[in-house]
């Protein structure tokens, strides 16, 4: 996507251009190329795939291709690829499908309008409940939701909230979530389309969370609770059907990740010796939440004998994480590190100061080291000697700490978070 | 009727579509005697070497064209910044960008 995006960019400015693409990513670049309103732009496929150590067929790749590059620069542009106007959308139809319960699902996963798990069918009667959630009219725009761009209403979001099992109650809760995937703080689209299969995840903060029953407690990450789990697959449902997503089109998640099925949980804030995640982030107390995340996984975390409360520890877990992360941590762990006096922003300035990496490995990162640049690294880094050491983390808000848990284990788990490691956070209250 | 037999009518969950602006792509060149043609990587991996493999050939069937490698300065996600843009508008004829994967 983003190298037709650069593409279009130089074509705007009257220069021609043209982007070498590899074949699993044809549909991918023609989507883009449609979204963005230039169907015409000239790519050259070449055979998948090119990185690592597939480098060494690249030029053989090229040299078949050669005289189709300079045809993309040379030959003036067909009539086709000329056409201007406007592509007009296609109107959606209010009901989707009519059928038995098996029918339904058979139609949703057929199109690609699923998860792959059943859904509650989004009868008129079911999302009707699933409005009285919210003051807000079903009409209400939220915005476009990458990566196609949909429009997303409030009513929109409760039919997908029936299709995920959700409860009316939830629905400031939900509304707050398509408010996060719509911000473009998010970046949705980059993270939806990566081949790095990143997965959105979220917290919720506030008195909201205990007024609809999210787990902050024992398995708050895992199964079981009503609120917690259908939100979390709501996130998914969200990407699919107001934003569009869809695998080996838009979403080219490689590998995939078990995480993208969703999920969502509460702080515990109760049990936690600091103060709420979103006090932390501007607001207050009595106001409610949610924060949107993006991560490839977590990592599980070793112990270090006699070491367990300690920074050391979290560091040693912590060192191979690059960009930003999210510390989750259960209270008893949380009350152990408050107890030696230490603060969440201590957390934050001992990551900052002991993971460290060198030039070369910054330079050997699988991002090279102009693309950390870019994401708030100095300059003048590239001007160091291969051996120096640096800093791996951009600054101190590269960790945020979140206290969930039920007590059992001073445990953690580390989230890696794309930076700005400290998510998208929205007010729930404004849903009301 | 059976629960089995129970019809539902669903409400649509997709979102709705936008009315798209269609532009062409900018004229081509007749020619690339003599243009200067910037060769832009995106940072993925491998583009690299397939722009510099397309440099090396065409600088030998278009010597006196001025082939320009730029590596992107910024995440691929990311704009770059708008004093090169300003360099590109005043000194490119036609551009190849890589990677698309």
């Amino acid at each position: 996507m983003w190298c037709i995006h650069m593409q279009i960019e130089i074509e705007k400015r009257g220069i021609p251009a043209v982007s070498i693409i590899t074949n699993p990513f044809i549909r991918d670049a023609k989507a883009s190329a449609d979204m963005f309103g230039y169907p015409g732009v000239r790519r050259i496929v070449i055979p998948h795939p090119v990185a690592e150590a597939a480098q060494k067929d690249t030029p053989a790749k090229i040299e078949a291709v050669y005289d189709d590059i300079i045809k993309a620069l040379t030959v003036p542009l067909t009539e086709e690829e000329s056409r201007t106007g406007v592509q007009k959308a296609i109107p959606r139809e209010r009901i989707a499908c009519r059928g038995t319960l098996e029918q339904v699902n058979r139609f949703f996963i057929e199109k690609g309008m699923s998860d792959g798990l059943p859904i509650i069918p989004p009868t008129e009667e079911r999302v009707e409940r699933m409005l009285a959630g919210t003051s807000h009219s079903p009409d209400e725009v939220l915005g476009r939701m990458d990566p196609e761009q949909w429009e997303v209403t409030v009513e929109k979001v409760a039919v997908n909230a029936v299709m995920a099992g959700c409860l009316p109650e939830y629905m400031p809760v939900l509304l707050a979530l398509a408010e996060a995937l719509i911000d473009p703080v998010t970046e949705t689209g980059t993270f939806v389309r990566s081949t790095s299969s990143f997965a959105f995840w979220s917290v919720v903060n506030g008195p909201v969370a205990k007024e609809i029953g999210m787990n902050a407690k024992n398995n708050a990450l895992g199964p079981g609770n009503q609120a917690n789990a259908t939100i979390g697959r709501a996130i998914r449902l969200f990407l699919i059907n107001l934003g569009g997503t869809e695998p080996g089109i838009n979403d080219m998640s490689t590998v995939g990740n078990a995480l993208k099925y969703g999920f969502s949980f509460a702080e515990n804030e109760d049990e936690s010796p600091w103060e709420p995640y979103h006090v932390t982030h501007g607001f207050k107390k009595e106001e409610s939440t949610v924060t949107v995340f993006k991560s490839w996984g977590f990592r599980p975390t070793a112990m270090i004998p006699g070491e367990w409360a300690s920074l050391a520890n979290i560091a040693w877990n912590a060192k191979m994480t690059r960009g930003g992360m999210v510390i989750i941590m259960d209270p008893l762990l949380a009350k152990q590190l408050a107890g030696q006096g230490i603060t969440k922003r201590d957390i934050q300035e001992y990551l900052y100061l002991s993971l460290q990496m060198s030039v070369r490995e910054w330079k050997e990162s699988t991002q090279s080291l102009n693309a950390f640049v870019g994401s708030g690294v100095p300059a003048w880094y590239k001007e160091l000697a291969d051996d120096v050491m640096l800093p791996s983390l951009t600054g101190l808000d590269d960790v945020q700490v979140i206290v969930a848990g039920g007590q059992n284990n001073p445990y953690y788990q580390l989230f890696d978070s794309v930076l700005p490691a400290k998510g998208t956070i929205v007010s729930v209250d404004k849903w009301r | 009727m059976t629960v089995d037999e129970i019809i539902y009518s669903c409400l649509e969950p997709r979102g709705n579509m936008k009315d798209i602006k269609l532009s062409p792509p900018s004229p081509r060149l007749g020619d690339l005697k003599g243009k200067t043609i910037y060769f832009v990587d995106n940072g993925k991996n491998g583009a690299e070497v397939i722009l510099k493999t397309a440099m090396k050939l065409l600088q030998k069937d278009f010597p006196d064209a001025k082939l320009v490698y730029h590596p992107k300065t910024t995440p691929y996600t990311r704009p770059e910044p708008q004093n090169w843009w300003r360099e590109l508008e005043e000194n490119a004829d036609a551009a190849v960008v890589a990677v698309g994967d």
